[in-house]
C-alpha cells in the first residue's frame, strides 16, 4: 500500500515534469507543433489522474480524510492547481484553444510543490486527534481548495499583466500569440478567485465553529492565523470591489490579485513565524 | 535521366513578360501532351503562378532538353524565344531538386512564408499526374516538395507572423480579444486601408460594422458593402461606447478622436477594453489616449514596425527552412542514386558475364580435347578476371552512391562501360 503511493506519486511528478517540458517546448519554440501540444495534453491527464490516485490512497488509509501531515496536504494543493485548472480547460478550450499554454505556468508550479512534498514524505494512518472531526476536514479541504484557485487565479493576473504590458510597449513577442487574450486571462482571474472566495468564506465558518466548540470562543484577534486568513478575504474581497463595482476591471484588477495572493503566502506560513494555535498546521 | 528545371519567376523577369508566358490550370494538359512530344522529354510538370512559370521535366540529354522546352515555350506561346530566353534559368540535377523544394517552401516566394505557393505545387503536379506527364522520377521529386514544404511549415514559424497592416491589426485585437465573432466594430473615415482592415476583421466574424464618415452617403456606402450601420459624424462618439475596436482613417488634419472624448467613452465601458487601428495620416486618435488603461492605439507606424518584425522573423525563419530543405534535397538524391545505381550494377554484372560467356564459348571450341581439370582452370581464369576486374568499380559505385553527388558516379559508369546503348529509354511508370 505504501509502496503503491510512493511509486504513484513519483509517477504524478515526474509526468508533470513532462508535461513541463512540453509546454516550454510548446511555448518557447516557433512553429506549430501539434505533437508536442498532444503529448503535454496526454502527460498532463496522467499527472492529474495519479495525483487524484495518491490523495485516494491516503484517504482510503486513514478511512476519515486524506490529510495527515504536510506531504499529504502539499499533495493535495498541487491535486487542487490541477483541478481547478483542468475544469477551466474543460470549460474553455474550445472556445479558446491558447488556454492550454497557461500550463507552462501550472505544471512547474505543481512540480514545486510535489518536491516541496516530498521533502516532508512521512507515512501516518494517524491522524492528529485535533483534526479527526467532519468539520475540520471540510474545513481543511476548502481552505486547499481556496489556494488552488487563488494560484491559478494568480497565473492568470500574471499572464494578464504581461500581455497587457506587451500591448502598451507595442513590443509583442511570439509568445504573447500563444497566451490567451487579455478578456479570456482577466475573465478566467476572476472566475478562479470567484471560487477561492467561496472557498474562503467555508474555510472560515468552519474554522469559526469548530474555534467555538474546542477552544470556546469563536474568533481570537491574537490568533495569527485567524486574522491573517480574514486579511485574505478581505483583500480578496476588494479585488471583487475594485473590479466589478468600482470598474477598475484589468490593470489595477490584476495588481490586486496579486496583492491578495502575497496575503495567501503570509497566511500560509504564519504557523511557522508566530506562535499559533494552528500549530500542526504548520506544514498545511 | 537527368532532370532539369527551366523557367522565369518575379526574380528574373518583369510582369509584361510573366502574364505573356503563363498557362492556367485550363490549358495545362494540352500544354504538357505538346512539351511530352519533344523527342527527349520523358516526363514533365508545369508550375505557373502569377510570380512564376516553371517547367520541370526528366531528359534524357541536357543540353538538347532545354532547347527543346524554351522551343516549347516559344511555339506555346507564339512568342518570340529572343524576347524572353535571357530571363529564363536553367537548372539541373541538384539545382532543381533544391530549387523546387525553395518554391514549395515558399522561399522563392516574393513574401517569404505565404501559404499559397505550396497548394500551387500541389496542384501543378496533380493535373501533370492526371495526364500521365509524370513517371517515377518526377512523381517521388513532386510528392517530396509537398511533404518538404509542409515540413518546412509545421517546423518553422515561416508563415505565423502577418506581414500585412491589416492583418497585423486583426493579430492584435485578436491579443486583446479571444475572438472577434460579434465583435463590434466602428469605423471613422472610409479610406481604402480601412474597407480592407473592415474585410479582415469581417472575415473573422466582427458584428455589427458601424460607421461614420464627415459626408454621410459614403458612410451609408460602406456600411452597406458590409452589412453595417451609418451613423452620423456628429454621433460617432455616442457609438463608439458599443465599439470593441475602432478603426480610424479619416483624411483630417487635427485629432479626430482627442483624449477627452476617449475619457468620456472609457467611463462609459466601465473596464472593458478598447482597441483603436489608427491608420490615417497624419494622425485621428490622440497619442496620448493610449495612456488610459484598457485602451491600446496602433497607428499606422505601430502597425508598420510590427509587420517589420514579423517579416525579420520570417527571415530568420528561412535560415532554418534552409537546413531542413538541405537535409530533404540530400535525402532525394540519397534515393535518386539508388534508383540508378542498382540497376547499374545489374547491367554492369551482366554485361561481364555475357563478355565472359562469348570469349569462353570462343576459346573452349579452339582448345579441343582439353580434360576435365584443365576445363576447371580455364573456366576459373574467365571468371577470376572478370569479377575482378568489375569488383572494384561495383564497391566504389556502391560507397559513392551514398555519397552527396553519388549520381555523377554511376552515370561515369554507365557512361565508361557503355550501359546505356542498349537499354534505352527507361519506362518508369509507378
Amino acid at each position: 500500500m505504501e509502496k503503491l503511493e510512493v511509486f504513484i506519486f513519483w509517477l504524478a511528478l515526474v509526468s508533470a515534469s513532462v508535461t513541463s517540458l512540453f509546454y516550454v517546448r510548446v511555448f518557447f519554440v516557433k512553429g506549430t507543433e501539434s505533437i508536442y501540444h498532444q503529448l503535454a495534453n496526454i502527460f498532463g491527464s496522467i499527472t492529474l489522474l495519479s495525483t487524484a490516485l495518491v490523495v485516494a490512497l491516503q484517504w482510503a488509509r486513514t478511512g476519515l480524510h486524506p490529510f495527515t501531515g504536510p506531504f499529504s496536504a502539499k499533495v493535495f494543493y498541487a491535486f487542487s492547481i490541477l483541478l481547478v485548472f483542468f475544469l477551466f480547460e474543460l470549460k474553455y478550450s474550445r472556445r479558446v484553444p491558447r488556454i492550454k499554454t497557461v500550463g507552462v505556468l501550472i505544471y512547474p508550479t505543481v512540480v514545486l510543490l510535489m518536491l516541496l512534498a516530498w521533502s516532508q514524505f512521512e507515512v501516518s494512518s494517524s491522524i492528529p486527534p485535533a483534526l479527526t472531526s467532519f468539520r475540520v476536514f471540510v474545513h481543511i479541504t476548502s481552505a486547499i481548495l481556496a489556494y488552488g484557485s487563488y494560484t491559478v487565479g494568480t497565473i492568470f493576473a500574471i499572464i494578464y499583466l504581461v500581455q497587457e504590458r506587451q500591448l502598451k510597449q507595442k513590443k509583442l513577442q511570439s509568445t504573447s500569440q500563444k497566451l490567451p487574450s487579455l478578456e479570456t486571462a482577466e475573465l478566467a482571474t476572476h472566475r478562479a478567485l470567484g471560487i477561492g472566495l467561496i472557498f474562503t468564506v467555508i474555510l472560515l465558518l468552519t474554522g469559526m465553529f469548530t474555534a467555538q466548540m474546542v477552544w470556546g470562543r469563536m474568533w481570537d484577534w491574537r490568533e495569527p492565523r485567524e486574522v491573517s486568513a480574514l486579511m485574505m478575504l478581505v483583500v480578496y474581497s476588494l479585488y471583487f470591489i475594485v473590479r466589478d463595482v468600482l470598474s477598475m476591471r484589468g490593470r489595477r484588477s490584476s495588481y490586486m490579485a496579486l496583492l491578495g495572493f502575497l496575503v495567501a503566502i503570509f497566511t500560509y506560513f504564519t504557523p511557522a513565524l508566530f506562535l499559533s494555535l494552528h500549530a500542526w498546521g504548520r506544514g498545511f | 535521366m537527368p532532370i532539369v528545371g527551366a523557367g522565369l519567376s518575379h526574380k528574373t523577369a518583369p510582369i509584361e513578360i510573366r502574364e505573356k508566358l503563363s498557362i492556367s490550370d485550363k490549358s495545362l494538359p494540352k500544354a504538357l501532351s505538346l512539351l511530352l512530344e519533344k523527342s527527349t522529354v520523358s516526363e514533365a510538370v508545369i508550375l505557373s503562378t502569377c510570380n512564376r512559370t516553371e517547367i520541370y521535366a526528366v531528359v534524357s540529354d541536357v543540353e538538347k532538353g532545354k532547347q527543346e522546352i524554351v522551343d516549347f515555350m516559344s511555339e506555346y506561346h507564339r512568342f518570340d524565344r529572343q524576347a524572353f530566353v535571357d530571363s529564363m534559368y536553367f537548372l539541373t540535377e541538384e539545382q532543381v531538386v533544391k530549387h523546387l523544394f525553395r518554391v514549395a517552401s515558399s522561399l522563392d516566394s516574393m513574401v517569404i512564408g505565404e501559404a499559397q505557393i505550396l497548394g500551387q505545387v500541389r496542384e501543378a503536379y496533380k493535373i501533370a499526374y492526371e495526364n500521365n506527364a509524370t513517371a517515377t522520377i518526377l512523381n517521388r521529386l513532386f510528392r517530396h516538395a509537398v511533404e518538404c514544404g509542409k515540413r518546412v511549415r509545421t517546423e518553422t514559424a515561416i508563415g505565423e507572423a502577418p506581414v500585412s497592416v491589416s492583418y497585423a491589426a486583426v493579430q492584435l485585437a485578436k491579443n486583446v480579444f479571444e475572438s472577434l465573432e460579434n465583435r463590434p466594430v466602428m469605423v471613422v473615415g472610409a479610406g481604402k486601408m480601412s474597407v480592407l482592415t473592415i474585410k479582415h476583421l469581417v472575415s473573422n466574424g466582427a458584428n455589427p460594422i458601424m460607421v461614420t464618415n464627415r459626408t454621410f452617403a459614403r458612410a451609408e456606402e460602406i456600411a452597406c458593402e458590409f452589412n453595417g450601420i451609418a451613423v452620423p459624424f456628429e454621433e460617432r462618439f455616442k457609438k463608439m461606447v458599443q465599439a470593441d475596436i475602432v478603426i480610424s482613417s479619416t483624411g483630417a488634419q487635427d485629432y479626430v478622436i482627442t483624449a477627452e472624448d476617449v475619457k468620456k467613452i472609457i467611463r462609459q465601458r466601465r473596464g472593458r477594453p478598447i482597441f483603436f487601428i489608427d491608420i490615417a495620416v497624419p494622425r485621428d486618435v490622440d497619442p496620448r489616449v493610449s495612456e488610459f488603461e484598457n485602451v491600446f492605439v496602433y497607428d499606422i507606424d505601430d502597425l508598420k514596425h510590427v509587420v517589420d518584425e514579423n517579416l525579420k522573423e520570417r527571415q530568420k525563419e528561412a535560415i532554418k527552412a534552409e537546413k531542413i530543405i538541405e537535409e530533404e534535397v540530400h535525402e532525394f538524391l540519397n534515393w535518386l542514386t539508388t534508383l540508378d545505381v542498382v540497376p547499374a550494377i545489374k547491367e554492369l554484372t551482366r554485361f561481364a558475364q555475357e563478355i565472359k560467356e562469348k570469349e569462353l564459348e570462343k576459346a573452349l571450341k579452339r582448345l579441343n580435347g582439353l580434360d576435365s581439370s584443365q576445363l576447371e582452370v580455364v573456366k576459373a581464369l574467365a571468371h577470376g578476371i572478370v569479377n575482378k576486374m568489375i569488383h572494384m568499380p561495383i564497391v566504389r559505385v556502391k560507397q559513392a552512391a551514398a555519397q552527396k553527388s553519388g549520381y555523377q558516379y554511376v552515370a561515369a559508369l554507365r557512361y565508361l562501360f557503355g550501359l546505356d546503348q542498349d537499354s534505352g529509354k527507361e519506362d518508369g511508370s509507378e
